[in-house]
This record gives C-alpha cells, structure tokens and sequence, in this order.
C-alpha cells in the first residue's frame, strides 16, 4: 500500500512538474516558437480568431479577478444579518436602488453574475439580485462615460440606454418576484447542501485575508472555464461573421432590431466597449436598433449565459432570459416612434 | 470527505496554472506584444492583472504544502470548489485553462488585416460605413417607389400618412453631417491652416473624423499619410484604401477607418501592404456621400509599423 501511494505522489508530482517546465519553457523559447516554421505558416483566419480569442480574455480576466474578489471579500466581510439589516423591506419598492446601485458598484458584465450568485447565496432575494445583474453593466460610471465619448453627436442614445436598461432591469425584477418569489432558483450540489445546513455550527475561523485569497483563487477556476469558452465562442464569431450579411437582411426596423440583438448577445463585447462597436455600425442601423444593442448585450450575451446556466436552474434562466428578450425588443420598438 | 488528498493535488496544479497566466502576461507586457491585444488605456488592468496572479499562484503553493488542518485547504464558503466528475472532464476543464496560456506563447501575433476590414467594413472619413452593394441597391430602390407620394393612402389617412412618412424621414441617414464638436472644429481650422496634412498614428482618427464632417474645405490640399492598402469588392486595381484599425479597448472592438486612393502606382500593390502615400485631395462621392480621394503622386512600401493599431486621442475623448 505504501508504496503505491508513493508511486502516485511521485506520479503528481511529475504532472505538476511537467506543466511548470512547459510553461517556462515556452515562456523563454516564446520567440523562437512564434517566428518557428510551423507556427510562421498558420493560415491567417486561426491567427486572427486566436488574436482576438486572447484579446477578450485579456482585457475581461482584470475585471473577472474584480469581481471575483469582491465576491470572495463578500463572502468572508458580508453577513447574512448585515446584508438583511440594509436591504429595503419592501420587496416591490426595493428594485428601485437595486437597479441604481451599480452607479456605485461598477461591476462589468463579466464580473457580476459571481458577484450575485454570491449575494443571493448570502440572502438577497432573488429578485433583486436579478434587477442589479441586468442594470449594474448599464448603469454604471465607466459604461456611461464610453457611451458618451461613442455618441457625443446624439445623446438621445445615451440617455435611451440608461433609461431603458434601469426600466427593462426593474420590470424583469417585478416578473420576476411574481413569477417566483423569493424560491431558491440556485443550483447546490449536495456536499453544499449538507455544508449550508451546518453553517449555523460554529466551524473553527481561520485568518481572513487567507481565507479570502484562497476563495478568489478558487471561484476563478469556477468562473473562468465559462469565460474562456465564452471568449472563444465570440472570437469565432467576430472573424467568421460577415458584417455585410447581416446589412443585407436586415433593413426595416423589426428585423435590424433583432439582428443588432442577437449581435449583442454573439460577440459578448464588454459592456465597458460596446458604445464603439455600436458607434460603427452607425448609419446603417437604425438609431433605435443600436439602442437595442447597448441594451440587451450587457444584460445578455454569450459568456454571461452559460455562467447563469451553470449557477441557476434552468428553468429560472430561460424566463429570465426571455423576459429580457421580449422587453427590451419591445420597449424599443415602442422607443422607436418616439426618437 | 475523501480523497482529500487529491484536493491537495488540485490546489498545486491550480497555482501552476495561475502562475503560467502570470508568465504570459508579463511576457506579453515585457515584450511590448501587448499592443496587438489592447488599448494602452487598458494596461494598467493587465498590469494589476500580473500582480493578482502572482499573489494567488504562490498562495495556492503554499496552501497545496500546508501541513495543517484539513480545513486550511478549503475557504470556508459553503461552497464545494472540489471538481466534480470523472478523471477525464477534470482533465478536460484543467486544459482548457491550460490552452490559452499555450496558444498566447505559440502562435504567432498578426495585426488585423483587410480579410477582417472586408468582414467588418472599412469607415471612410469616420461615419460612412461601407455597405453591400446588391443590399443597398435593392433597399434603395423600394425606398425609391416608397418615396413617391402615394396619392390613395393620403386621401384615406392623410394624418397617419403624414406621420409615416415622418417617421420614415426620421429613420434616413441623416445627409448633412451633425454639428461639429467644438474639438474637431478646432482641429479643423488647424489642418486648413497645414499647406501639407500630415497623418500621424496619433492624428489619425481626429483627421478621418474632421474628413468625415466637412470635406469640402479641404480639397486641393496636399496630404501624407500611411496605413494598408484594402480594396472593397469591386474596386479596379489602381484604387484602394489606405487603412487602419481603430482599438478602443481590445482588438475585438477594432473598427477599420481610412481614405480613398487612386492612382496607376498602386496598381501593382497588393492588399495589406503598408504604404505612405502623398498626393492631393479631391472630392468624390462614394455610395451616394461626399468623400475625400487622394489622387496619388507618391507611393513607397513600407514595413508594418511596430504599432499597427491606432487609438483615439485624448483629446477627441475629454473635449467637447
């Protein structure tokens, strides 16, 4: 027996080292690697896909890292009874500073789905967790500073972003609290269960901060399986989509509306960039179906839901999914008589 | 409970994995390839970025040797961060980490180039979008019979007509450009004032914005300026676009801007050559709005810039 765990240690250890030698070793070799004949010669589409593949993930994992310690300094700062003491008692009342309160939390959307599993772990209502996961990526100070800085010429665009993302945000909440209350829409797993009902027993506190660092470490391997494949998916999409296509089919309203919707939702931009991406395809979409975009691609997009299929039920997903898709396409074509 | 020795093993291959995002950053960062992936407003997150793996990577070293309590090992959050399924799917997620690090060290960076412009249109000036030709024609030929009025539909509903064709004035492109910000009015005065406008990597958007505004002012000057030579479908050989794309934050945002050009010199240049041109300004229009073409009188190759991307300028940002 002895000996077979020492042949498995020593087998561990091996796999540990095997992967540390590659890394560093392709960490010194890097220029050699990329300039070597095999890589030199790549065709051009793989090149780019894993450019822009690199690029998502490099400009969002700063902001996953974010998120993912202030959910980790919740977990170990936030308690239940606090969290419960501030909350506004008023169910109905209290998606009104849910929706806004992301003016003081700015919160990407790679960040926020984490931060509200965390949350409504912790005892938020579910509602109100939502209302802040839809209107936090809009409503926040970064978001309306690089929408300004897109659509300085017309800033009916900025203030139908903010307008529409806080009432979209708060009518999903309200369906949402009618529809399910305050159920447990969060997927346990079973040693989770087990571990929630002993939470009330007194478990031996070990340091904070190491404490902290060890959930920031782990919830980024949680989280970061979906962003990784979310970047991916985007990446394919944004080198294989021709934009041209998506101009020739769609030029009346209804059809430009759903086509910039489901764009949002394909190229999973970051909420933070997305008034630029919009700003290009200025003049040839209409005003309105560019707010459709800053809309629903915040609230939505491809990374952001399969993190929500992974931490809630299904079922609450796709509601929640379609409440968003059918107020924002709504609200917006209504918006579209007005502007 | 069990197996918590395995739970072991995966915090130490976690921190090796941590740690290779930590080398990739960095090197990333040291050997300036950084500016393939994102805006230079972006650094400082890549920089904080290299730090939190740093701290977390040698955390989890620590904490994969503690000889401690089991429950040094876990965080204490209710929460099973213990992978769950088979060997295989372990392996499988552990790699899906473990790839990015890979490909971000082996394959090779290349600007975007005209494949990608085709794929996402090229802005003339900045605000003209290029838009497919048999699309556009078969759109503007229906708006065309829309246009005329329709004598029937006003006797029977001349309120709801009129609001129709309200709202559909309302949705046309708009012909004349908005009114200028105060910043590119500036910069404006400024080029008319240059004998020769010069294009830098930091000019390049203001000048493309104020091209896009008002062109008129100024045709007949002279200009320089470099990016890729593109070519929209269509285009003879002696014409293109000298091309570059705009980062606002990562590469995924990239839009395509540039001027027309023509001229017999860049008949023999093929797409995605870098060039500096010279030439004079003329006026043209293409698809039904006034650009700007640069009648060529130089034309030189020149190496991709260490720099390809090009990045609003600061001012364009806080001006008003």
């Amino acid at each position: 027996m002895q000996v077979n765990k020492n042949i498995g240690v020593f087998r561990k250890e091996l796999i540990g080292f095997g992967l540390l030698f590659m890394f560093l070793t392709a960490f010194f070799f890097m220029e050699q690697i990329k300039t070597g004949p095999v890589m030199k010669d790549l065709p051009g589409t793989i090149v780019h896909v894993n450019t822009i593949f690199l690029s998502i993930l490099i400009e969002a994992i700063p902001f996953i890292l974010l998120g993912v310690f202030v959910s980790a300094l919740i977990q170990t700062f936030v308690s239940e009874e606090s969290l419960q003491k501030y909350l506004p008692k008023n169910p109905v009342l209290a998606v009104l500073p849910a929706a806004l309160f992301g003016l003081l939390a700015p919160i990407c959307e790679c960040a926020i789905v984490p931060v509200v599993r965390r949350l409504i772990k912790k005892g938020m209502p579910l509602h109100i967790g939502f209302v802040f996961l839809a209107a936090a990526p809009i409503v926040n100070p970064v978001v309306i500073l690089s929408t300004y800085y897109a659509f300085r010429n017309d800033l009916t665009i900025l203030y139908s972003r903010m307008g529409l993302g806080i009432l979209v945000a708060i009518v999903t909440g309200l369906f949402i609290w009618i529809l399910f209350r305050n159920s447990d829409q969060l997927k346990w797993s079973k040693e989770e269960m087990v571990s929630r009902r002993e939470d009330s027993t007194v478990k031996p506190k070990m340091n904070r901060l190491k404490q902290t660092l060890y959930h920031a470490s782990d919830e980024f391997f949680d989280t970061g399986k979906y962003i990784i494949i979310g970047a991916f998916l985007a990446s394919l999409f944004q080198t294989l989509l021709d934009r041209e296509f998506l101009l020739s089919i769609g030029n009346d309203e209804i059809r430009s509306t759903g086509i910039m919707m489901g764009l949002a939702f394909l190229l999973s931009v970051c909420s933070e960039a997305d008034a630029f991406i919009a700003a290009s395809f200025n003049g040839t979409f209409s005003k309105t179906s560019l707010i459709a975009f800053l809309v629903f691609g915040p609230m939505l997009d491809v990374k952001n839901a399969i993190m929500l299929f992974a931490y809630f039920k299904s079922k609450f997903v796709m509601v929640f999914i379609t409440l968003i898709t059918v107020l924002v396409f709504g609200s917006v074509l209504i918006l579209s008589h007005f502007v | 409970m069990r197996k918590d020795h395995d739970w072991g093993f995966h915090i130490y291959i976690r921190g090796i994995i941590l740690f290779g995002f930590m080398l990739l950053l960095f090197a990333f960062i040291a050997s300036g390839k950084l500016s393939y992936y994102i805006a230079p407003k972006m650094r400082m997150f890549t920089y904080f970025g290299v730090g939190v793996f740093a701290l977390l990577g040698t955390v989890q070293f620590f904490r994969s040797t503690s000889k401690s309590q089991e429950e040094e090992l876990n965080c204490d959050c209710g929460t099973d961060h213990r992978p769950k399924g088979s060997p295989i799917s372990q392996f499988l997620i552990y790699l899906l980490f473990v790839l990015p690090v890979l490909a971000g060290f082996m394959i090779p960076e290349k600007a975007l180039d005209s494949s990608v412009a085709q794929k996402r249109g090229v802005k003339f000036g900045s605000g003209l979008y290029s838009k497919p030709d048999n699309g556009e024609k078969s759109a503007e030929n229906s708006q065309a019979e829309e246009k005329e009025i329709d004598a029937d539909e006003y006797l029977k509903d001349p309120e709801g007509y009129i609001k129709k064709m309200e709202e559909r004035a309302a949705n046309e492109p708009q012909e004349e450009p908005q009114e200028i910000s105060s910043y590119y009015r500036k910069t404006s005065k400024f080029l008319q004032r240059q004998k020769t406008i010069t294009v830098t990597s930091e000019n390049f958007l203001d000048i493309m914005g104020v091209f896009d505004m008002q062109p008129d002012p100024f045709t007949g000057k002279q200009i320089k300026m470099t990016g890729f030579v593109y070519r929209e479908p269509g285009f003879p050989k002696s014409q293109g676009v000298a091309a570059r794309f705009a980062m606002n934050c990562c590469s995924a945002d990239a839009a395509v801007y540039g001027t027309l050009m023509k001229g017999e010199a860049l008949t023999s240049i093929k797409n995605d050559t870098w060039v500096t041109v010279s030439g004079t300004l003329d006026k043209t229009t293409y698809k039904k709005q006034n650009v700007l073409i640069i009648t060529i009188s130089k034309l030189k190759k020149i190496d991709e810039p260490k720099e390809p991307y090009v990045y609003p300028s600061v001012g364009s940002l806080t001006a008003n």
